[in-house]
């Protein structure tokens, strides 16, 4: 009887705790720019990024190109539910219409496309214009010491206005304290950001 | 009392349990026109991890795709939609995409034997040319997420959305089904299966064939 008290005591707040990862809420940071949502929408693959490195100016990440195929997955996927025609931009065949220097090749045995949209010109802008894309999507994975943040922005393509720019920061570590795993954290910083411009749009109009 | 703890410890929360279904579906602008003929795109799948991925996840794997590929296909079929294979439009998209290629003189046609060309790797404006041609009216699209692990029991989140757009662009309709799985109290226990990921697609496009 006694030792299972022991237990119970011990099990308790292990089994607490796998209840106490469905509290944990990220919080939005969402900056609107202009009011015309592209319809069809070319989606980059995200980018990984680390806000740690040793070096790096304060507030600044430095981003690799690998991606997280789940992030991407679940944006992409939101983005059509709610209507966008969304294209993956690692699958679109580049070679066709697009001026080849649009592309650039990380890894050749991979053969991953990486498609850099600072490099961008008004020519290529009109290219993929034509190509029926009216708008990117850009993701970006920040990894902090006790945290991971999500940052999606919209562009259109035809202006190079930015659309919308949302930021989701999930903690995965509380001090000492691990508040939920790093996949975990970096879903919920997911489905925050990429959720919430659309959810802010409706509550405004709402309002109206 | 002991072996219910360590059961309540491994499932994360035993008044929480297993998820059960989450469905929700969305009519699109497009909802109400006439679609009686569709092209299915092949799905495509992520997981959530903390890791980056230079290829595909095992449970995303090429065959567990063309099993949800078949099924997805059989169920429209079932309902007397006109279906056509992802076969059928990529020799279309490549055929299309051949004469572009001559058209513009952008190099010899020979650069282009044997390339596997997908319809899913053709422009918006491409695939919408052989859609017209192929006299389809609609495109569906199929995205599964599995989520990251809950609990020690490492139960999962699995999510499919599946969109109905027409020839324009235009969402008819979207469907969003998501499922819990993993070790369950009631179930005795076991991992997620690809039959799981299967069942969950077939629940969003039941869900959407209800409308």
């Amino acid at each position: 009887m006694r030792a299972n008290l022991h237990a119970a005591l011990l099990l308790a707040p292990l089994a607490l705790g796998g209840c106490g990862v469905h509290h944990v809420v990220p919080y939005a940071r969402v900056a609107f720019e202009t009011t015309a949502e592209p319809g069809t929408v070319l989606a980059l693959p995200s980018s990984s990024c680390s806000s740690s490195l040793a070096g790096a100016p304060e507030g600044q990440a430095s981003c690799g190109r690998n991606r997280y195929i789940g992030v991407d997955e679940l944006v992409r996927a939101t983005l059509e539910f709610a209507g966008h025609q969304v294209v993956d931009s690692e699958r679109i065949e580049p070679t066709v219409t697009l001026p080849g220097d649009v592309w650039k090749y990380e890894d050749e045995e991979e053969g991953s496309r990486v498609f850099v949209m600072d490099d961008l010109t008004p020519t290529h802008r009109r290219a993929l214009v034509a190509l029926g894309v009216e708008g990117v999507l850009s993701t970006a994975v920040v990894s902090g010491p006790q945290w991971v943040e999500v940052q999606i922005q919209m562009t259109r393509m035809d202006s190079g206005a930015r659309v919308w720019r949302s930021h989701c920061r999930a903690m995965v570590n509380e001090g000492a304290r691990v508040v939920q795993t790093t996949a975990r954290a970096l879903q919920a910083a997911t489905s925050c950001a990429i959720e919430a411009p659309g959810a802010l749009r409706r509550a405004s109009r709402g309002q109206r | 009392m002991k072996s219910a703890l360590v059961l309540l410890a491994l499932t994360g929360c035993s008044s929480v349990g297993l998820q059960g279904q989450l469905v929700r579906i969305e009519p699109g602008p497009g909802f109400g026109r006439e679609v009686s003929s569709i092209a299915s795109l092949s799905a495509t799948c992520g997981v959530m991890g903390s890791a980056t991925h230079p290829a595909l996840p095992a449970e995303c794997s090429d065959a567990m795709m063309a099993r949800v590929d078949r099924a997805t296909l059989g169920f429209l079929e079932a309902r007397d939609v006109r279906t056509v294979r992802s076969r059928s439009l990529n020799a279309a998209t490549f055929e299309k995409l051949k004469a572009q290629r001559r058209e513009s003189d952008q190099g010899a046609p020979d650069e282009w034997g044997g390339a596997r060309v997908l319809f899913r790797s053709a422009s918006p404006v491409l695939q919408s040319q052989v859609l017209e041609e192929m006299n389809v009216d609609g495109i569906l699209r199929t995205r599964l997420l599995v989520g990251a692990g809950v609990g020690m029991s490492q139960r999962r989140s699995l999510t499919a959305v599946i969109t109905l757009f027409d020839r324009e662009g235009t969402l008819v309709w979207a469907s969003r089904c998501e499922r819990e799985v993993g070790l369950s109290l009631s179930e005795g226990g076991g991992a997620f299966t690809a039959a799981d990921l299967l069942e969950t697609a077939m629940c969003a496009l039941e869900e959407a064939a209800s409308l």
